[in-house]
């Protein structure tokens, strides 16, 4: 489904949901639950641990989907809850570490970053590879569900920070993919 | 025209490998947790909102037939008492079916709000009628200042209500726009 649809849609859907009907979280659900799957189960190591925290967050966004002012924003909110409840259970020492890292500031201006990558079973399996906070502004970037702004916001870093990260987590996957290793056990 | 990031994404989320029936057990679970959808709080306020409408239904009801009221007083009554019945049994409504919606909620600021005005019409006819009596003012005013409350409280409600409406709509139009421009593209 085309971006622009799919976004339409959430708004539409939460809107509904706000005023009263309780089918259009069933909506909401199916919508969104493939792309928040893939984006929880590159932060988890098992598959179970990833539809626990899916469950979770559903849950966490059915509570408080009602102080949620403006539609639009469902996006960024799902992620935004999902990535809490993640960080609550995995207590990743990585996800507090912002910042540590060697992580200069690198403007990527070209034009089409995504023409660079095109074989999608290649690119899931490098996914694995990368460190985890490259992995997960990786993730995000190729669901393409939020804006480098919206990003900067949910990984708590600033923007110049999630354009870097991105940099250096394409030049990692670069490296992966040119050494052919994708099929090696992934890095956690 | 194609778009490859938007199919990139797609592929992505396409090599995802599920285990069924973990799928399964979580979809079975979710649909446990997510109904109901009351919440206990909400449930509590619309049972004593229940209680609280009901009861005054009865006493205006039970005071009519007590003091046999007759007249313009009677039927600012009778308006108040339905009312109170019609805003119950939309509480009612809402708690069987185990939902907060929003419909309900400016259903009955608008039937409170119409009663409160009727009321307000009625007291204000009666003063007419004794404008020397002090009663007569002091029911005026109270009931002008219930009136008011009311009023406030349906405005707010229809406002956020039409809001709401207004967006659906114009959201359902952009749908569909996005629908047909996609249905172009694959011709």
């Amino acid at each position: 489904m085309p971006q622009d649809k799919q976004l339409i849609e959430s708004e539409l859907l939460v809107v509904r949901w706000k005023r009263g009907d309780r089918d259009a979280f069933d909506g909401l659900v199916k919508l969104w639950e493939r792309s928040l799957f893939y984006y929880l189960r590159r932060l988890v190591n098992s598959e179970a641990d990833a539809w626990e925290l899916l469950q979770e967050t559903w849950l966490k966004v059915l509570k408080s989907l009602r102080s949620l002012r403006d539609p639009r924003a469902f996006p960024a909110f799902l992620y935004r809850t999902a990535r809490n409840a993640a960080i609550a259970r995995l207590r990743r020492p990585e996800f507090f570490e912002l910042n540590a890292e060697a992580e200069q500031i690198c403007d990527d201006r070209r034009p089409d970053p995504i023409a660079d990558f095109h074989d999608a079973e290649q690119i899931h399996h490098a996914l694995g590879q990368l460190p985890l906070l490259q992995r997960e502004a990786l993730t995000l970037f190729f669901l393409r569900e939020l804006s480098l702004e919206e990003m900067a916001v949910l990984l708590g870093v600033p923007t110049g920070t999630v354009k870097s990260r991105l940099h250096y987590a394409k030049q990692a996957m670069r490296e992966i993919l040119c050494q052919g290793d994708t099929h090696a056990k992934p890095r956690r | 025209m194609p778009n490859p990031a938007a199919d990139l994404r797609e592929r992505l989320l396409d090599l995802q490998a599920i285990s069924p029936a973990m799928r399964d057990s979580y979809r079975q679970d979710l649909d446990a947790m997510l109904r109901p959808a009351l919440k206990p709080r909400s449930a509590l306020i619309g049972t004593v909102l229940l209680v609280l409408l009901m009861g005054c239904a009865i006493l205006i009801v039970r005071a009519d037939l007590v003091y046999h009221v007759r007249g313009l007083m009677l039927a600012g009554h009778v308006a108040l008492a339905v009312a109170f019945v019609a805003a119950s049994g939309l509480i009612l409504r809402d708690l069987r079916k185990l939902k907060h919606s929003q419909k309900s909620v400016a259903s009955i600021s608008g039937i409170l709000t119409l009663a409160a005005g009727v009321l307000t019409v009625v007291a204000l006819l009666i003063g007419l009628r004794s404008p020397s009596d002090p009663k007569s003012l002091f029911g005026a005013f109270y009931v002008f200042v219930f009136y008011f409350a009311c009023a406030i409280w349906s405005i707010e409600n229809r406002i956020a209500s039409a809001e709401l409406a207004s967006r659906e709509q114009s959201l359902r139009i952009e749908y569909r726009l996005a629908d047909l421009a996609e249905r172009l593209e694959k011709r």
